[in-house]
């Protein structure tokens, strides 16, 4: 199906002391997704940074799917991350069209993929691991060509703020790809995912938005080379 | 323990949530059908610390599949209440 997530986690207003309790960690993470940290991972990336980025990649599924799904909760332990890996080669299986603004974009060392599971589907995701952030966007396939997705550092942690600065971003790049004339505006669809209104009417384009602190994030799927939203592949 | 009366609660609620509430004033004016997300602007991270600050505040365990009910003041009612019960 033809949907998109995104989760942006500032790492700099999480609790450690907090994250690092099973109490916990233990209602975001699965005994098996623990167990694959110490296996795999514990030389690679902190704890409770693993735990934040499992939490973006859950939220990210959520996300996805409650586009589809308008009644579906949250629960993370329903969403499985497996498969979670930082190959050398991540960077080059980031989505193409990123762009981080403000910062350098990552090396291979902070780019992740995993496979995600619920009890309806598997789904894909990138994630970039910095310094003061963790950012993920998903797919139900592992092609991300056609995702655009960007992150953006802003001056005020104010909701308005927030809300205001992801939309004027995401609008920013929406400009680029639409032609000069098009009337383009935010909506937000009851259930609460946001709505591109392209000439007062719903595109029906895919569209997350994410913010968290003085971070802001989107995501979207449209297909540049056809200039159309992408039709759905199986997985 | 006693069980207590919601309105109770809902008083006790707004400290719990206090922490991690952008809009300060939608919580001084909150009622059982104010959602936690779009009318607080909590942020979902921060999902989870309300449920073990709510745990700490009545003594009870809120397991996952409890807590995916919680969406406004009145669902999170409606749990730490179920949960009180069976700790008695």
């Amino acid at each position: 199906m033809i949907s998109t997530g995104n989760d942006i986690i500032a790492l700099n207003i999480i609790d450690v002391c907090r994250t690092m309790q099973e109490r916990f960690y233990s209602k975001i993470l699965s005994s098996t997704e623990v167990e694959e940290y110490f296996r795999d991972h514990a030389l690679t990336i902190s704890f409770e940074r693993y735990i934040w980025l499992l939490w973006s990649i859950k939220e990210s599924v959520f996300k996805f799917c409650k586009r589809h799904s308008p009644n579906l909760a949250f629960s993370p332990k329903k969403i499985i991350c497996g498969r979670v890996e930082a190959p050398l080669a991540a960077c080059l299986l980031l989505p193409a069209d990123g762009e981080i603004e403000d910062n350098s974009l990552p090396d291979a060392g902070n780019c992740w993929c995993s496979v995600a599971h619920t009890d309806t589907g598997v789904y894909y995701s990138r994630s970039i691991v910095l310094k003061d952030i963790i950012y993920t966007v998903v797919n139900d396939t592992n092609y991300f060509h056609n995702t655009w997705w960007g992150v953006k550092h802003i001056d005020s942690a104010c909701n308005t703020c927030q809300s205001e600065s992801v939309r004027a971003f995401t609008m920013r790049k929406l400009k680029d790809i639409y032609p000069v004339d098009t009337r383009l505006a935010f909506g937000k669809h009851a259930v609460g995912y946001p709505i591109l209104k392209v000439s007062d009417a719903d595109a029906a384009l895919p569209i997350s938005f994410t913010h968290h602190d003085r971070y802001v994030a989107y995501s979207f799927v449209y297909d540049t080379e056809n200039k159309r939203i992408p039709a759905a592949t199986s997985g | 323990m006693k069980i207590m009366d919601r309105r109770v609660i809902l008083d006790e609620l707004k400290k719990v949530l206090l922490p991690y509430t952008h809009n300060k004033e939608a919580l001084n004016n909150i009622n059982e059908q104010t959602d936690l997300i779009k009318d607080l602007k909590i942020n979902s991270a921060n999902l989870v610390d309300i449920i073990i600050d709510a745990e700490n505040q009545y003594n009870i365990e809120i397991d996952m599949d409890a807590a995916e009910k919680i969406n406004n003041v009145g669902s999170c009612i409606d749990v730490i209440i179920e949960k009180m019960a069976s700790t008695n």
